[in-house]
């Protein structure tokens, strides 16, 4: 009796069944025959498919099945026998947060940061290179590769705990943060948020932080954190999960784990506590749970998905939305290569239920997400596209921004080796994946498997990146361009981590013919090192130079980080002030002025009020209109120019905003210092808070002919 | 095997219930740290597996049981906290404690009995358990 994979009538993964001895048979070695299970279990049932996943990864045989891993003798015995190598591959973890550490302290108390980025670098390497040589070598059993990814998970998820080990420091984690907030101190949802009003309408992740709080009287700080954690664990072993059910290689799977953690994104914005670094993760795990349980005849398996799918429909838009074109790719995938089956329909109406809810919500619910998505963001950046490609704007010069100092050339260089790697291996990978998913594999490898759905869709997705790039080339769409990394990246994964497999994958005799050693280590040395390659040029891609490492305390210009003596301030304006004060406020320093402060921070219309040398009609009328009470400055405004993304102190619609080549002028700040109109309440240091009550409510009209010029008192 | 799954249902009704107590009652900040994360990413989702395959877990391995579980988890105390927090009872302590606590214990209570009957089934194939009875024979 012969074993033989064939189409599974329901699904990619295959049945097995006794079958007449193939034409090109060979004896089994006896591991490989030993390994080979019954086709029947103990109890006289027939074995699930669910339980038998194709190793092709294994030199022992080309296919065999595999027990469960868990029940698995001879897995248990490589586990051990290579355990040793898993502790040294912690070693190096170890060595590599330590590193990074290093570099992260270098930086912050103002060390040399050149030395820092590269001990940074070298500790990523440290980290990265370990793992990703020892998953894609050969004899590598897959719950050790399987370990081994979510180690490699997680350790990237230090590297951006390390980097801000007490409190948030990115922008999207503020506007969470208020977000949780708004929910702790009302107990409902929809508070005013002003650093991001969308924000508030999509309240998953601040409610279940919130709730987590409430359970466990953690501070906000830690409850997200392990919240992230807990949703970078699932995203990495969901992803994981669907490569290996896409490649049907755990090789493959690993490959495709390691090209998604070198995504640009992955190491600080996946990190941090953005609604979507959680949505994304649930999203995955829909897709990972429907494939799992695809053909389950349990009464609770559809509630569960719905159960994601709302949960997923009230944290994020773009990751709802993206759910729904992957289902709905999968249901018309399915309906154009298969036959209906009532597991088609089962993938159909569960994207009509994702698309309807997450249009529902978006368009009903969620309103002012409609004008920030696309208002804001999509079509400001197409447009710009749109010129540069006819010819109308010059595109952008990569790696420069209006106040950032110029990247040094290893950095940039870095960045284009890793979209270069990247777009000469797409090709091939998408030939493998194409012979793959239609059965033109000439080896009996992947014979008669059927068409593979999972790998087409995944085709498609990665064959998106070279256009995903295109928007780098404007100064509007290089957000959108990094952030379609995080959905690109899956797929590309998926078809980049087969040719590694390919490449990996013994070919002795042929070698042989050619008088060529075999070196197998070489090819995954090859391998490893490509990938690490595009994780360090990703990694330049996504921060700025001088951004990569977190900022000094008190840094000689305009910082582009909150300051502790701000979040003093903020922490002075929410006990004396009390909370939901209007503000006008820079950029930066909203992001702690709404959170500590719980003050309502208006900074995109207020700029009029402090770019002008005078207290003229336009600031009065300005402070009259959006009804400004408090007046926050920061008198490092005066020092240097904006280095935060787009490049202003205030508002992308400021008239010098992306063009900043010298600091504000000190009048702009000192006028507030003169008029009687205004009284300082608070000053520390660089930042001062000025009271313009009276001229918020009419009673004062500060004179318009007292300019700045012979102001006094400034600090 | 099936003793043990069982007595794992006791216990996690048992942890739900004393999450649910703990809000009412003062205990050692750890002990609460402990049982709220349990709460949010573990127990409900492992719960509904266990009432979803109550007598299949073998297909599932633990790899994939612990995966579920925290995703399941997950969704579950998102949609609980946001529709808690719509609603006029509001997001509180109480509030997440009991819905959660709650719901995981109602959970439990219904995979034991479930996997109480898949075990008389699969021991005795032709006979119903006492008090267990069909749909079409209720009536």
């Amino acid at each position: 009796v012969k074993v033989e994979s064939r189409p599974s009538a329901r699904g990619e993964i295959p049945t097995f069944r006794q079958a007449p001895p193939p034409a090109f048979s060979r004896a089994p070695n006896p591991v490989q025959r030993s390994t080979i299970k019954p086709l029947l279990a103990p109890n006289g049932f027939a074995r699930k498919p669910q339980n038998l996943i194709i190793h092709h990864d294994d030199h022992l045989a080309e296919t065999k099945q595999v027990r469960h891993p868990a029940t698995s003798r001879r897995t248990r015995k490589l586990d051990l026998a290579h355990s040793w190598i898993i502790a040294l591959i912690g070693l190096y973890t170890a060595l590599g947060l330590m590193l990074v550490e290093v570099a992260d302290q270098t930086s912050v108390r103002s060390g040399n940061y050149n030395d820092a980025v590269i001990l940074f670098f070298a500790g990523l390497i440290a980290i990265f290179a370990p793992v990703a040589v020892r998953v894609l070598s050969r004899d590598v059993v897959r719950q050790e590769r399987f370990a081994l990814i979510i180690l490699l998970g997680l350790a990237l998820y230090a590297v951006k705990i390390i980097g801000s080990p007490t409190s948030f420091t990115f922008i999207d984690e503020y506007i969470h943060l208020r977000n949780t907030q708004n929910i702790l101190d009302t107990h409902h949802l929809f508070g005013l948020n002003p650093l991001l009003p969308t924000a508030a309408y999509y309240p998953g992740l601040g409610a279940v932080c919130a709730g987590l709080i409430d359970l466990t009287g953690l501070s906000p700080f830690v409850s997200g954190l392990i919240v992230i954690g807990a949703s970078r664990l699932l995203i990495t072993a969901c992803l994981f999960f669907i490569a290996e059910r896409a490649t049907k290689s755990s090789v493959a799977a690993a490959g495709a784990s390691l090209m998604y953690a070198a995504n640009p994104m992955f190491l600080f914005w996946s990190s941090s506590f953005s609604y979507e670094d959680l949505a994304l993760p649930l999203a995955a795990f829909v897709v990972w749970w429907i494939a799992r349980t695809r053909g389950e005849t349990a009464r609770l398996v559809s509630p569960i998905t719905l159960i994601a799918i709302a949960a997923v429909t009230v944290t994020h838009h773009i990751a709802a939305f993206a759910l729904t074109v992957v289902l709905g790719a999968w249901w018309l995938a399915e309906f154009l290569f298969r036959r209906p089956d009532t597991r088609r329909r089962e993938v159909g109406r569960m994207a009509l239920v994702i698309g309807l809810a997450s249009s529902a919500w978006f368009f009903i619910v969620a309103r002012p997400a409609t004008s920030y998505l696309f208002g804001e963001n999509i079509l400001p950046a197409l447009q710009q596209m749109g010129a540069v490609v006819s010819g109308h704007a010059k595109p952008r010069h990569l790696y420069s921004g209006g106040g950032a100092p110029a990247s040094p050339e290893w950095y940039m260089m870095a960045g284009f080796a890793a979209v270069a790697l990247i777009v000469l291996a797409l090709p091939p990978a998408l030939y493998r994946a194409w012979s793959i998913a239609f059965q033109r594999q000439g080896a009996n490898l992947y014979r008669n498997r059927g068409l593979n759905i999972a790998l087409i869709i995944a085709m498609v997705i990665a064959a998106a990146f070279p256009v995903s790039q295109l928007p780098r080339l404007t100064t509007e769409g290089g957000a959108i361009s990094s952030r379609s990394s995080e959905y690109l990246f899956t797929g590309l994964g998926c078809v980049l981590g087969l040719l590694a497999e390919k490449a990996i994958r013994s070919r002795r005799a042929k070698l042989k013919r050619m008088n060529f050693p075999a070196m197998p280590w070489l090819r995954t040395l090859v391998a490893a090192s490509a990938v690490t390659v595009v994780l360090i040029g990703e990694a330049s891609i996504a921060s700025s130079y001088t951004e990569l490492l977190p900022e000094a305390s008190n840094p000689p210009g305009y910082p582009w980080m909150v300051q502790p003596d701000v979040i003093r301030a903020s922490e002075w304006a929410r006990v004396h002030l009390g909370i939901n004060q209007h503000f006008a406020v820079g950029i930066v320093d909203s992001q702690a002025l709404a959170t500590y402060g719980e003050q309502d921070t208006l900074t995109e219309s207020s700029w009029p009020i402090f770019l002008n040398t005078a207290m003229n009609d336009t600031v009065v009328n300005t402070i009259r209109t959006i009804k400004v009470r408090y007046l926050f400055v920061d008198w490092r405004m005066t020092n240097g120019i904006p280095t935060n993304p787009g490049d202003y102190y205030f508002s992308p619609w400021e008239p010098l905003s992306g063009k900043y080549t010298r600091p504000m002028p000190a009048v702009m700040l000192r006028k507030f210092t003169t008029t009687d109109c205004s009284r300082l309440i608070y000053t520390s240091g660089p930042i001062q808070i000025f009271d313009v009550t009276r001229i918020e409510n009419g009673s004062c009209i500060p004179s318009a002919a007292r300019t700045a010029h012979n102001a006094q008192g400034a600090p | 095997m099936k003793i043990r799954r069982q007595r794992t249902l006791v216990g996690i009704l048992v942890i739900a219930t004393m999450a649910m107590v703990t809000e009412f009652v003062a205990v050692p900040q750890v002990l609460r740290i402990a049982l709220g994360i349990l709460l949010v990413f573990f127990l409900p989702g492992f719960t509904i597996m266990r009432a979803a395959f109550p007598s299949r877990d073998r297909e599932f391995s633990p790899t994939e049981l612990m995966l579920a579980s925290l995703g399941i988890s997950l969704a579950v105390t998102i949609c609980m906290a946001v529709l808690l927090a719509a609603l006029p009872v509001g997001l509180t302590r109480s509030s997440i404690s009991i819905a959660i606590g709650g719901s995981t214990a109602i959970v439990a209570i219904y995979a034991w009995f479930r996997g109480r009957f898949e075990a008389s089934r699969q021991a005795n194939p032709g006979v119903k358990p006492t008090g267990v009875y069909s749909r079409n024979e209720r009536y």
